[in-house]
């Protein structure tokens, strides 16, 4: 919701009690002023947070992991993160890489616990989104490709999901990752390398790639 | 003459893998993480075996939990007079004549009124988040230790932890009214995110407007932009609201709002955009009609960015990336050629285009022009990202 609103609170009656009317108009503040806010604990700038960064951050939870399940907790384990350690930012400028780096670590951390509970027994199945529709080939495409993206390490399979599907530059991805642009490159082609060895295996998965083309 | 698989596999996953977010649970969801970020937090110091301890005692009992307990922790709720099991997500609409019981296994029961609607987003042991999408609603929410309800009506958000009220929402005028009928609930919405606390007999009315175009308001006249305040509100003083503007495209592309970037464009006309919008607005409308699969509409605006800001650094970005749009679609001579002019102009993305322009001239078949690109490539980007198959290239 983007527009202006007023709010107003008045008891039964009326007649016996003041009446109030607030007016709360919203505005998007600078950069370093939300950060200080957030860090003084302002509800109003964490909420401005979650407004300009809870898509974002959603999606690539969910592009990552494969599926909304638990995509909200992640997303509210994200920004709790980010509010907690927003303080230790040095760069404003590098705010938004900040939020990308917490969730980039926090969607690595969640691939490695669902590999965990798979081997432990606890899940039983790599679980995918729907895809929209009932198109059964798309579904089971969508299907193998994430199988195919689970047979990469944790930190692989985001970087790859980062950067083809959300598109991320790479000088982009090396500053949310805390690393350098060649150590970027090099994860990046490995893992190219080792999708399209995967997906070279597997006829149905290169079948439905070759639908998108 | 394709792109890579990995390029594919992100067509395929940005196609088919469903990320949306309605309005009203971006709400619950914003609600929530103020509610959780201003809770006082209680950091202590542990000793590190103690901290070991309550790990591995937690972690003994997430295993047990799911094992055996997890099938009867979740509140479950049935619908209508017939007592169905009722499903989380599903949207549950009372007829025109008719309340519609939602009865929670913990004793609370929703009424949905006449014509209203409601869905059941999410349930845990203690905690219940529900939508009113529409009308009225009559909550009895049985007071629990720890328990929690969240109640969501398009921006608004109501915690609840036992109570009574009814509440209103219509989503064609945006009022939202609540009528406590016992206890008190704190009510949060957009930039009422700190919470009123409604409580006892108190009622609370709110309407949300959205700013739109309108003529100037003649001098002395008053101003007409106040909305309408809900009709049990007396405002005396009421005053205009500050004015808003809409969220720039930068903004929604952020969001992920690509589909309202190319509405815009196209409701204000492709042509007039390309001819009058700036380059960053542009860039943004290239993304935006690229992620939503509008290879056409991104490519027009890319080359206005060319044609309208020459040699700035929006031009030569605009280059490598119709450059990459090309390469997606097969087109591998057009793509070189973009490469190339990105190349010229000194782009700070040089590795990539020309690991990519390399690449495009070997799926063209053009052997000699790759191996001379893949020692060009090699000469000025020895640890290149595409060193390894330019030195395949090579041999």
């Amino acid at each position: 919701v983007t527009g202006s609103f007023s709010v107003a609170k008045v008891r039964d009656d009326a007649g016996s009690s003041p009446s109030s009317v607030v007016e709360l108009p919203r505005g998007r503040n600078p950069d370093h002023v939300l950060l200080r806010e957030i860090i003084e604990g302002r509800p109003a700038a964490i909420a401005e947070l979650f407004d300009r960064y809870g898509s974002l951050v959603r999606r690539m939870l969910t592009r990552t992991l494969g599926s909304a399940h638990d995509v909200d907790d992640l997303a509210q384990e994200t920004f709790l993160t980010v509010i907690r350690r927003c303080r230790t930012l040095r760069d404003v400028d590098a705010f938004d890489s900040f939020v990308i780096g917490v969730a980039i670590r926090v969607a690595k951390n969640e691939v490695r616990k669902r590999r965990l509970r798979r081997m432990v027994g606890l899940d039983q199945a790599v679980e995918v989104a729907a895809a929209p529709g009932h198109d059964p080939i798309a579904r089971e495409g969508v299907r193998r490709l994430y199988l195919a993206l689970d047979r990469l390490d944790a930190a692989s399979r985001v970087l790859f999901v980062l950067r083809h599907v959300e598109e991320l530059e790479l000088t982009e991805l090396a500053k949310a990752d805390a690393c350098s642009l060649a150590t970027v490159k090099r994860r990046l082609a490995r893992a190219e390398q080792r999708f399209e060895a995967i997906a070279a295996g597997d006829p149905v998965l290169r079948s439905f790639l070759r639908r998108q083309a | 003459m394709m792109a890579t698989d990995a390029e594919l596999a992100g067509r395929a996953l940005r196609e088919h893998v469903p990320v949306d977010s309605s309005p009203t649970a971006h709400a619950v969801e914003r609600a929530r993480l103020v509610s959780a970020a201003i809770e006082p937090r209680q950091d202590r110091w542990l000793p590190v075996a103690a901290i070991a301890f309550v790990t591995a005692a937690l972690a003994l009992a997430l295993v047990v939990w799911q094992r055996f307990g997890s099938g009867r922790d979740a509140l479950a709720f049935t619908v209508g007079p017939d007592v169905r099991d009722g499903q989380v997500g599903l949207y549950y609409a009372a007829t025109a004549d008719a309340e519609l019981p939602l009865r929670f296994s913990d004793g609370s029961v929703v009424l949905v009124q006449p014509r209203g609607g409601v869905r059941v987003h999410r349930t845990a042991t203690r905690e219940v988040a529900l939508f009113v999408e529409t009308g009225r609603a009559q909550f009895d929410v049985v007071h629990r230790e720890g328990a929690r309800w969240d109640v969501a009506a398009g921006p608004y958000t109501v915690n609840v932890t036992g109570t009574a009220f009814d509440l209103d929402w219509d989503p064609e005028t945006r009022k939202f009214g609540l009528a406590m009928r016992s206890g008190s609930v704190t009510v949060r919405g957009p930039g009422i995110e700190t919470g009123v606390v409604v409580k006892d007999a108190e009622r609370f009315a709110s309407q949300v407007t959205v700013d739109v175009e309108r003529p100037a308001t003649p001098t002395g006249a008053a101003p007409s932009a106040v909305p309408e305040p809900a009709t049990s509100v007396r405002a005396p003083s009421i005053k205009p609201p500050a004015p808003k503007a809409e969220p720039s495209w930068a903004e929604l592309l952020a969001k992920g709002e690509y589909g309202s970037i190319v509405r815009a464009a196209e409701e204000r006309g492709v042509d007039r955009t390309n001819a009058e919008a700036s380059a960053d607005e542009l860039r943004v409308l290239a993304d935006a009609a690229r992620f939503s699969g509008r290879s056409a509409l991104a490519q027009r605006a890319l080359l206005a960015v060319r044609s309208r800001f020459p040699g700035t650094k929006a031009a030569t970005g605009a280059a490598f990336v119709i450059g990459r749009q090309f390469d997606g679609s097969g087109d591998m001579r057009s793509a070189v050629t973009w490469y190339d002019r990105y190349l010229a102009e000194g782009g700070p993305l040089a590795a990539e285009a020309a690991g990519r322009k390399m690449l495009a001239l070997r799926r063209m078949g053009d052997s000699a022009a790759s191996r001379t690109a893949a020692a060009d490539y090699l000469k000025r980007f020895p640890a290149g990202p595409y060193a390894q198959q330019a030195r395949t290239i090579v041999r």
